[in-house]
């Protein structure tokens, strides 16, 4: 089990037994739903109050990908390696909709943050436009590559697609004829993230580095010295602090003058393997962060500091965790099967 | 690093080939075998395979180029993306199989898994096994880059559908590869069927049993492809030659004795051939003794004869600068039977073939320092590394009781502390590069400058 290491008190007010790895965890936006997809497929919907499981989906053949929730938290929405997406409604047992994503495996869905509720899908190098009824308004392929992102602007109607060399940009009011706006950089980008104030896009590489640029003039930094590729990174919600996780440690960007160019980020207290995922607290400071070894740790921010709140061993070994929207709840989905809440008294 | 640890890495067999080779059918044979193991499958190719207990995946290739501080090479990002998936199911699989395209260079599916840290702690390279068409090889070589790269690449070489070219053939493309690809194992096939242990579970190497089929591999470079020594009769034995691919060809003919070592005549042939040539035109007359002779081809369309004048009946070396089968060179007796050379002995040859990938093994006694060792690799591949396809070593280091073993691809390389070296096993260090215009002096100074 954890074990304390400072005076914060966690306690687990629940934990539930999967078959597989977890591949992805999201909260609905209201709070109520953990949805959880594991590895293999199989999707299930937990009651973030209890730990009480819902619906068990059967999910993709092959392997669920992907989870995304509509603004409302009417809709979960999943793309998986049978080149599916799937739409599901938490008081029903069965499928709502099935669509075809693309000839490829689907690793993207997004619904938009609009009131229009259309969902967005990215199979292979194409993505793909949909009404919540079905409709395909459009697809279109920007990149050459297969899509390993997609994030939107927090206040423009944009929508970031990011994929080897490119990070395209593509205009949500001009759907019938998307923008051909993108940024380059030749190495694999791995992820995309914009600043929650909107100012600055990042994205994880491939080649051990980290590529940021400023929106709209789209001047370009490039934080290299990493040791493994970037698969982890998130921004605080005051848009101060980029994190980031590479082999074994947890660097923070200091983004409060502007784009830290020439100055050296902080590295956090050490973790013990690759760091696998990592997020802030939506509306609190707590920073978590979880890596290949199944180790925990739990930073608070507190303006240009962090102290380390807790670290502890997962059982269940580490994959991937979500912090829940309104409340000190981290939700931690193990490589071993179970998802665990984690609950701060803090 | 452990120490002394197996590596328990899932082990990645690569498969590549033209298409029509066989791959798919090998690839189904793997798959029904009885071996009990869970092996998940990457095709490149929409082949028509469907098994129950293999998990098949098909991806559509994606190479990426990455530069990574003086480090540049292409790997596959669908396998990234793909095997990174795989592996963090909690049903593991025994063992990974990547079927690439048919024209696909093996380089950067191979450095995929030197490249990406999480690929390099999971998985291991286990071997590449290239499969060849024995009907069409031949023009393959000949046409494609790609054909030639898959052949150095390889690990195990399968020469499949033997049965549709006859046997002398099949022994021409078996020398050819061999000179290309020192290191390969070589299985003869029809309808891909191998045994199975040649293909799968290659790790390692073993330097001694490429020398055993290739004992040319670790001699010096020769100015010629072939010796034979020929017992001629008495009258008037004929060199005869079809067209080829060279216009010319130079060849040396010795006066030997019964008890003489084919060594010693090659000793003087390559003196020899250092020496002005004597110009020969078809019908031309040759004397065993001190004459290297330039034989011209290309006067005359067809066969050329050149008849052979030895004082007497006798035995005689004769070196060539070519391989003889690419000008179907034969030796005829006085009844114009063709002979059978008593022994004959194919070389290491100094030039460049129609293609330049060569093999070069180095075996050396002392330990090597392994301090001295990466610095000397480091710069070797910083500079070579595009032309070095792979590079393969187990070594010997001082006051380590474990074999080192190591591998290497372009500019990347990995080692790891191996078995224990056995009691009746000589504690050797041995290297061996498979690649373009390799300069095998350079390649053993260096490494002999990091022995200990």
């Amino acid at each position: 089990m954890p074990k304390k290491t400072k005076e914060a008190q966690v306690r687990i007010p629940w934990r539930v037994d999967i078959a597989d790895a977890v591949q992805d965890l999201v909260w609905s936006p209201d709070g109520r739903w953990l949805a959880v997809a594991e590895v293999s497929g199989p999707l299930l919907l937990i009651h973030g109050d209890n730990g009480v499981v819902a619906q068990r989906w059967p999910g993709h053949v092959g392997g669920t990908l992907q989870l995304a929730w509509s603004r409302d938290s009417r809709w979960l929405a999943s793309g998986g390696q049978d080149g599916q997406v799937r739409l599901w409604n938490p008081d029903s047992v069965v499928e709502h909709r099935t669509l075809a994503g693309g000839n490829a495996w689907v690793g993207g869905v997004r619904f938009s943050p609009y009131a229009d509720a259309r969902l967005i899908t990215a199979a292979g190098k194409e993505l793909r436009a949909w009404t919540l009824d079905g409709g395909l308004i459009r697809a279109i392929q920007p990149h050459a590559s297969t899509i390993t992102d997609l994030a939107w602007h927090p206040r423009q109607p944009l929508l970031a697609s990011s994929a080897f060399g490119k990070v395209h940009l593509w205009d949500w009011q001009m759907l019938d004829a998307p923008s051909e706006q993108s940024l380059s950089h030749s190495s694999p980008l791995l992820n995309v993230r914009w600043s929650p104030d909107g100012r600055y896009l990042v994205c994880g590489c491939q080649d051990n580095s980290l590529r940021c640029w400023t929106w709209p003039n789209a001047e370009s930094y490039q934080m290299s010295g990493y040791s493994a590729k970037l698969r982890a990174l998130a921004w605080d919600r005051h848009s101060r602090w980029l994190a980031t996780g590479d082999r074994e440690v947890v660097t923070a960007w200091d983004f409060s003058q502007g784009a830290p160019m020439g100055q050296m980020p902080r590295d956090l207290e050490a973790m013990t393997d690759r760091v696998l995922d990592l997020a802030f607290q939506p509306g609190g400071e707590g920073l978590a962060a979880g890596d290949q070894s199944g180790h925990l740790m739990i930073w608070k921010t507190t303006g240009p500091d962090f102290q380390l709140l807790w670290q502890g061993a997962l059982r269940d070994g580490f994959q991937r965790l979500a912090w829940h929207p309104h409340r000190r709840l981290l939700a931690v989905g193990g490589a071993e099967g179970a998802v665990s809440m984690f609950e701060s008294a803090a | 690093m452990p120490t002394n640890t197996a590596d328990t890495r899932i082990p990645v067999t690569v498969l590549t080939g033209f298409l029509g080779a066989g791959k798919t059918t090998l690839l189904n044979r793997i798959l029904t075998e009885q071996h009990g193991q869970r092996i998940a499958v990457i095709e490149n190719e929409f082949g028509e395979i469907g098994i129950d207990q293999a998990l098949v995946i098909n991806a559509e290739e994606e190479i990426f180029e990455m530069n990574n501080g003086c480090l540049c090479c292409t790997v596959r990002g669908d396998l990234i993306r793909i095997l990174g998936n795989l592996m963090k199911r909690r049903d593991k699989f025994d063992r990974i199989l990547v079927e690439t395209t048919g024209l696909a260079d093996p380089g950067p599916v191979a450095q995929t898994f030197f490249m990406d840290d999480e690929m390099k702690d999971h998985l291991r390279l286990d071997g590449i096994v290239t499969l060849v068409d024995c009907k069409h090889l031949a023009q393959h070589l000949e046409d494609s880059a790609e054909c030639r790269e898959q052949i150095a690449f390889a690990d195990t070489l399968v020469l499949n559908k033997v049965d549709l070219v006859d046997e002398t053939a099949v022994d021409t493309l078996e020398a050819r590869l061999r000179a290309m690809n020192g290191l390969a194992k070589i299985q003869r096939a029809r309808m891909a069927q191998v045994d199975l242990g040649q293909v799968l579970d290659l790790g390692g190497f073993d330097l001694k049993r490429a020398l055993d089929l290739n004992p040319a591999f670790l001699e010096p470079e020769y100015p010629f492809e072939w010796g034979g020594w020929y017992a001629l009769p008495a009258g008037e034995s004929v060199l005869v030659l079809e067209d080829g691919p060279d216009p010319e060809m130079s060849v040396v003919l010795l006066p030997v004795s019964e008890h003489d070592a084919l060594a010693t005549a090659r000793e003087i042939a390559v003196e020899l051939f250092a020496a002005t040539a004597v110009t020969a035109q078809p019908g031309d007359a040759l004397e065993p003794g001190a004459h290297h002779y330039r034989l011209r081809l290309a006067e005359k369309p067809g066969f050329k004869h050149f008849p052979l004048r030895p004082n007497a009946a006798g035995h005689v070396a004769l070196f060539t600068q070519h391989h003889p089968d690419e000008f179907a060179l034969r030796v005829l007796d006085p009844s114009g039977q063709p002979l059978q050379p008593i022994y004959a002995h194919a070389y290491q040859a100094g030039h460049s073939h129609d293609d330049t990938v060569s093999s070069v093994g180095i075996v050396e006694e002392r330990p090597v320092n392994p301090y001295k060792l990466n610095l000397w690799l480091s710069d070797l591949l910083r500079d070579k590394g595009a032309d070095i396809f792979r590079m393969k070593g187990v070594l010997h280091l001082a006051d380590n009781l474990n074999r080192f073993v190591f591998q290497g691809v372009h500019m990347l390389f990995d080692g790891q502390p191996d078995r224990p070296w056995r009691a009746d096993e000589p504690r050797l260090s041995q290297m061996i590069f498979i690649g373009r215009a390799l300069d095998r002096a350079e390649l053993t100074a260096g490494f002999r400058a990091c022995l200990d």
